[in-house]
């Protein structure tokens, strides 16, 4: 069983939960001035990283809340989660 | 009141026996009024709101559930709560709680006939219901005063401990309690 700890509602089974792609991917503001290339980089462009990822992730069974994971891609070991809004662990930082 | 409303369980084809050997009970307690309930816990508009008409406040620790006279109130969401009303009540809960909101940031929205209540009790009932479901069922780590949103052989459902201990009550949504009745009796049947 592997579990991941929503900040919610703690330890829960992963088959509750689903990511939701990268995380701190704030949208352009005044996005009517933006470049067709920068528009693309914002909606499409992910930084698909080997190693430590910044996810957001839904309880989708559980609380329905969207939250952040800093999860590594080649071991798939989540470090830590966090609530929308709260700053990264330092770990998460590079 | 005219037969032509009279209310229908969405389990109305399902056959409650009783139950065999070590198989725990599963009973239908239809009817209930359910009111899902949004908005900001910090606001003390909300808080005075809820406070007024239900007479206690919304429960803002993770995954509780208090009683509040005839209602019981869960914890869906840090700005999300579920109110299970006596069979009736809930239009006069509802109308109640719009007009103590007047003005404040919130939704009280009826979903009356999408859930029904199932109890499932016995010395069985949570080996039964874990056959599958993720959540950890021993009374150390899930008590009465406790809730859960989780999974029941892949369909959604809340989940809390009843009171007395001696089983489990399950909000299930009318759109799959079918299929998790059917699913319940026939995983009960190891249990005969
Ligand atoms: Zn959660």
């Amino acid at each position: 069983m592997f579990l991941i700890e929503c900040p919610w509602c703690g330890l829960r089974d992963e088959t509750e939960f689903s990511c939701a792609g990268e995380a701190h991917i704030a949208r352009p503001l005044e996005t009517e001035k933006l470049s067709d290339e920068e528009w693309a980089d914002y909606l499409f462009m992910r930084s698909n990283p080997k190693g430590a990822h910044r996810e957001q992730w839904l309880h989708a069974a559980g609380c329905r809340r969207y939250f952040n994971a800093l999860r590594d891609t080649v071991t798939y070991k989540i470090s830590a989660t966090y609530k929308i809004g709260e700053t990264p662990p330092s770990e998460g930082k590079k | 009141m005219s037969d032509l409303f009279q209310q229908e369980s969405p389990l109305v084809q399902i056959e409650f026996s009783e139950p065999k050997g070590a198989a725990p009970r599963i009973e239908e307690k239809p009817f209930n009024g359910y009111l899902n309930l949004r908005g900001r816990s910090d606001h003390t508009g909300f808080i005075a709101g809820v406070l007024k008409v239900l007479g206690v406040e919304a429960p803002t620790e993770a995954n509780t559930v208090i009683d509040a006279g005839d209602n019981r109130i869960y914890w869906f969401g840090p700005d999300e709560w579920l109110i299970v009303t006596k069979p009736g009540q809930q239009t006069r809960v509802r109308n109640d709680l719009l007009a103590a909101f007047a003005g404040v940031f919130s939704s009280v929205v009826d979903n009356s006939s999408g859930l029904t209540t199932i109890h499932v009790t016995g010395d069985n009932a949570a080996a039964l219901i874990a056959t599958d479901c993720p959540l950890d069922l021993h009374p150390r780590e899930f008590k009465p005063g406790q809730c859960a949103q989780t999974r029941l052989a892949k369909a959604g459902m809340t989940i809390s401990p009843l009171a007395d201990g001696s089983g489990f009550e399950l909000i299930i949504r009318r759109s799959f309690a079918d299929y998790l009745l059917l699913w319940l009796q026939d995983a009960a049947i190891a249990f005969e």
